[in-house]
């Protein structure tokens, strides 16, 4: 009797229309739409952008926003609206990449870890241990000394970190799976681990993994901006925003904008996709609504 | 009576807030007067809202809960105090023992600090003064060693020790009331009887007021004067102990009392009252009890019954009461 | 408690250990032929024997890895191949820009982080509790080194009342060295903060439910007390194990700002290496920074035993 209200049956909530749920979830609203608006830039930038964003126009270099293009030139002239847009497809393009890749290879493991447990749960977790003590910044500098750097090394180095994080987030969702009476009962019917673990294991977690997908991809975003910014990111010309940083800070006082502009869509495209996470989460994972 | 009374509730009505903006009453148009030094039981089924009660009374309500009427302490209304205030009253001037000593201890906290915390903010005391007079308290509530004890964390003590402790910590700074929720639901009934017996003579030799709540009717019976039967956040009955049990006139108290398992000569089953407490959402028209009572008759479901007064000290919620009063 | 720190110190050195062979495995193993790599492809077969003999390569596989990591244990790292120096001087030196940098961000993200994460727990769902929640995805969203290159441009370029960047080093002076940090430990903090902010929130709301706080305020103490005496503590574990895994992160920022402020830490001295494909510094550095890394989530296991004594007892 120590909580009485949480004792006493409270009448259910009503049912909400799907079009109010998804009102009362601002965070899934606004990331989602954020997310969306990026992508749709990044679609464009393929097809359409105001100039081409490598052509230099020496005479025009460092313009001010309005004064040519909508956010200005660069020191070589180029437009930074069309960068941004280009830029956009880039860092879009090496994140899901990267996460795609370390969420599959991570997610096997994951499975195989809860499915197998003993001596190889062991051995994997510790593996993850040492893997998770690279930043992906140093495997990059590593892999970038060794094969030379570019959006090959960029998405490895970057999915390389993300292989634990989903080794551990699926290992311990899919032991949980592995607890429960259906699996019990598939087993006695009969299937082995590999199917089970396909039929019944994966769509169990499936959500856990796409809130993850999310979130790591904010991360891999900051990432990827991280490594262009230093070099290691996918080779000149090709317009990255963490290069664009990298240049601005020799004109950070005569031409300010052009730290202001990539910078900021780096923090939205992380925001957004921060937000897409935690709307995600509440909305398919509300055991662990309010974690984080 | 010469001055106000210790206690006195006033028309308290507890509401909880609901996540889509509605109210659901929990306690309605509950009263109560308590003198210094008086015992008194609170009775009912988990889920009639006692705890809430004890809470109220402690101000420490979970922020969903919306509370009306009054609450007076020594003729002082609580509910008009702000936190601060009622600080000063808690601990000092009403204790509270909780039901749970596993979760109620801070666990990294020694025991002994628990102890002597509230004797430093609100007696003045320095810590080491404090730990002195902790360890004192220990041995009040007769753990063995206090001294060394005082220094073991909640995990290193059995649930019993831990209840004493939650006691000690009640009684350190000799407040006029002691309020008691379900203080020996969670422990093994060979610890029970030893809990009760240093809480009952801890109150005798302080004085205190004690206010027990509990589903037990027998350690209700065993430690207090005076017993209130609720049910559904509702007052069914009230008045001295004996009386109560021996002439319950509510026909939810003599349920209880067919429940309470005791030596049968006759071997027959034990009787139990049908049916569950309903949920506070779907309590049934006119008197809260009226679907699982056997004396039921259509005037009950007609309109919720008043608190009447049959006889001096005696208080009932029930329209049928006046006929079931023997002569 | 030793047994249990026995246990915890072995596993400890196993994970270096494999740190070490991985490391090992990818920068002398994989290539092939490191001593190609450094050189070039232009280099003659002379001056890549040359190479070769110097850093050992014309010796067995298991030798060169004994003898590395011998040294790493007696603080021998070999010869920096372009500076010419050893390695663990240039490392004690950058160390001297790198530790008190972060050190000054930690410091400065849970100075931030713990009052914020708490005020959001004990006011939930008000005003007080959004307006943290919006500071703290901010200060997730946004690139540590971007703060740095706006800090520069506010406080140097346009004020003037800071360094924009380098080091003087600390024989200057001690504020002079001091200040030169201030602007990149602001920058590497920010986003350890948010996600600080959001772990003590949590976890400080979790604990904020428990008895033992209701038990607190029952014997009288305010909110406040009640708040900081009973809940925060017992609510640094979840806090204190994200401030160790967030360390990763911290490393990797810390590469990123030290060359926005164009600092010689260690993290510039990494860039440098791997633009002069310096791989006897990369593979030390590297080494070094996955070491601190395994080193911070043992202390911080180990804090565990402080923060919860019912843990104290479980290895005894």
């Amino acid at each position: 009797m120590t909580a009485p209200a949480s004792s006493t049956p409270l009448p259910t909530a009503r049912r909400k229309s799907p079009g109010l749920r998804l009102a009362t979830r601002p965070n899934l609203v606004i990331g989602g739409a954020l997310v969306a608006f990026l992508l749709g830039i990044a679609l464009v930038s393929l097809v359409w952008t105001p100039l081409p964003p490598t052509k230099m126009q020496i005479a025009l270099k460092l313009k001010a926003p309005l004064e040519k293009g909508l956010f200005g030139t660069d020191h070589l002239g180029r437009d930074v609206a069309s960068m941004l847009m280009a830029g956009a497809w880039n860092s879009l393009s090496i994140a899901v990449s990267a996460v795609a890749l370390g969420a599959a290879v991570g997610t096997a493991l994951g499975v195989t870890v809860a499915a197998k447990r003993g001596l190889f749960e062991a051995v994997a977790m510790r593996a993850n241990d040492v893997i998770f003590a690279f930043p992906p910044i140093l495997s990059a500098m590593m892999l970038g000394a060794l094969m030379g750097t570019g959006r090959g090394t960029a998405i490895i180095a970057i999915a390389t970190f993300m292989v634990p994080v989903f080794a551990r987030v699926t290992a311990g969702a899919a032991s949980q799976v592995w607890a429960r009476d259906f699996i019990l009962a598939a087993r006695s019917a009969g299937k082995g681990v590999t199917r089970i673990t396909i039929e019944h294991v994966l769509p169990n977690i499936a959500n856990q993994i796409i809130v993850q997908v999310a979130i790591q991809l904010g991360l891999a975003i900051l990432t990827e901006a991280g490594l262009s910014f230093l070099g290691l990111g996918m080779a000149p010309p090709a317009p990255t925003w963490g290069r664009m940083l990298a240049d601005s800070q020799t004109y950070l006082g005569t031409a300010p904008w052009l730290a202001l502009m990539p910078g900021l869509a780096i923090a939205l495209t992380v925001f957004g996709f921060n937000m897409l996470g935690d709307g995600l989460r509440d909305l398919l994972d509300p055991r662990e609504k309010g974690r984080t | 009576m010469s001055a106000a009374p210790l206690l006195s509730v006033e028309n308290l009505d507890i509401a909880m807030r609901l996540p889509d903006g509605g109210r659901l009453p929990i306690v309605k148009d509950f009263s109560l007067t308590l003198q210094a030094g008086d015992t008194l039981g609170i009775v009912g089924e988990s889920g009639s809202g006692k705890s809430l009660l004890s809470l109220a009374v402690m101000g420490l309500l979970p922020p969903a809960a919306i509370a009306s009427g009054r609450i007076l302490l020594e003729g002082r209304d609580l509910m008009a105090l702000d936190d601060d205030g009622m600080s000063r009253v808690r601990g000092r001037r009403i204790g509270m023992i909780f039901q749970e000593p596993m979760t109620a201890l801070n666990p990294a906290m020694t025991v002994g600090d628990q102890i002597a915390e509230g004797l430093v903010r609100h007696e003045k005391l320095s810590w080491k003064a404090a730990r002195e007079a902790a360890v004192d308290l220990l041995d009040r509530v007769r753990i063995p060693d206090p001294r060394a004890r005082a220094k073991a964390y909640p995990h290193q003590m059995s649930g019993g020790q831990r209840q004493r402790v939650g006691i000690a910590i009640a009684v350190a700074m000799r407040p006029a009331l002691m309020i008691a929720d379900e203080p020996t639901t969670a422990l093994d009934v060979t610890v029970q009887a030893e809990v009760l017996e240093i809480l009952d003579d801890l109150c005798a030799r302080e004085g205190m007021a004690l206010m027990l709540i509990s589903h037990d009717l027998g350690v209700i019976a065993r430690m207090c004067a005076r017993t209130l039967v609720l049910y559904a956040g509702r007052r069914m009955e009230e008045g001295d102990t004996r009386g109560v049990l021996t002439e319950p006139l509510n026909p939810y108290t003599r349920g209880l009392l067919r429940a309470v398992p005791r030596r049968r000569v006759d071997g027959a089953p034990l009787d139990t009252i049908p049916g569950t407490v309903p949920g506070f959402a779907r309590l049934p028209e006119g008197c809260v009890f009226s679907d699982r009572c056997g004396d039921v008759v259509a005037a009950c479901r007609a309109g919720e019954p008043a608190w009447t007064q049959p006889r001096p000290n005696r208080g009932v919620r029930c329209i049928r009461a006046q006929q079931e009063m023997p002569a | 408690m030793t047994a249990l720190l026995l246990r915890r110190s072995a596993s400890l050195f196993l994970t270096l250990l494999a740190v070490s062979g991985l490391i090992f495995l990818v920068m002398q193993v994989l290539p092939g032929d490191p001593a190609a790599i450094m050189l070039g492809t232009s280099a003659s077969p002379e001056t890549l024997a040359a190479l070769r003999h110097e850093l050992g390569l014309d010796q067995p596989m298991l030798v060169r890895y004994l003898a590395w990591i011998g040294g790493l244990a007696t603080g021998d790292l070999g010869t920096s191949t372009t500076y010419g120096v050893p390695v663990s001087g240039l490392i004690g030196e950058r160390l001297a820009v790198t530790l008190p940098l972060a050190l000054m961000a930690i410091g400065l993200s849970i100075a931030i982080a713990l009052p914020l994460g708490v005020l959001s727990a004990a006011r939930r769902n008000g005003p007080a509790d959004y307006i943290a929640g919006f500071i703290s995805q901010l200060f997730i969203a946004v690139p540590g080194f971007w703060v740095g290159l706006l800090l520069a441009l506010v406080f140097a370029v346009k004020l003037g009342v800071m360094p924009s960047g380098g080091f003087p080093g600390w024989q200057t002076g001690f504020w002079p060295a001091l200040q030169a940090l201030v602007l990149p430990a602001i920058a590497l903090a920010l986003p350890q903060a948010g996600v600080l902010t959001r772990v003590t929130r949590s976890s400080v709301a979790e604990v904020l439910g428990e008895d033992f706080v209701r038990t607190a305020r029952a014997k009288g103490l305010p909110k406040r007390a009640a708040l900081w005496r009973h809940a925060v503590r017992n609510a640094l574990v979840p806090v204190v194990t994200i401030l160790g895994l967030q360390f990763t992160f911290l490393i990797a920022g810390a590469v990123l700002v030290e060359n926005v402020f164009n600092l010689p830490g260690l993290g510039r001295l990494a860039y440098q290496a791997l633009t002069q494909r310096d791989l006897v510094v990369m593979q030390d550095v590297v080494m070094f920074f996955a070491g601190l890394v395994i080193l911070m989530n043992f202390l911080v296991d180990m804090s565990y035993l402080l923060l919860d004594p019912r843990l104290r007892e479980a290895g005894r």
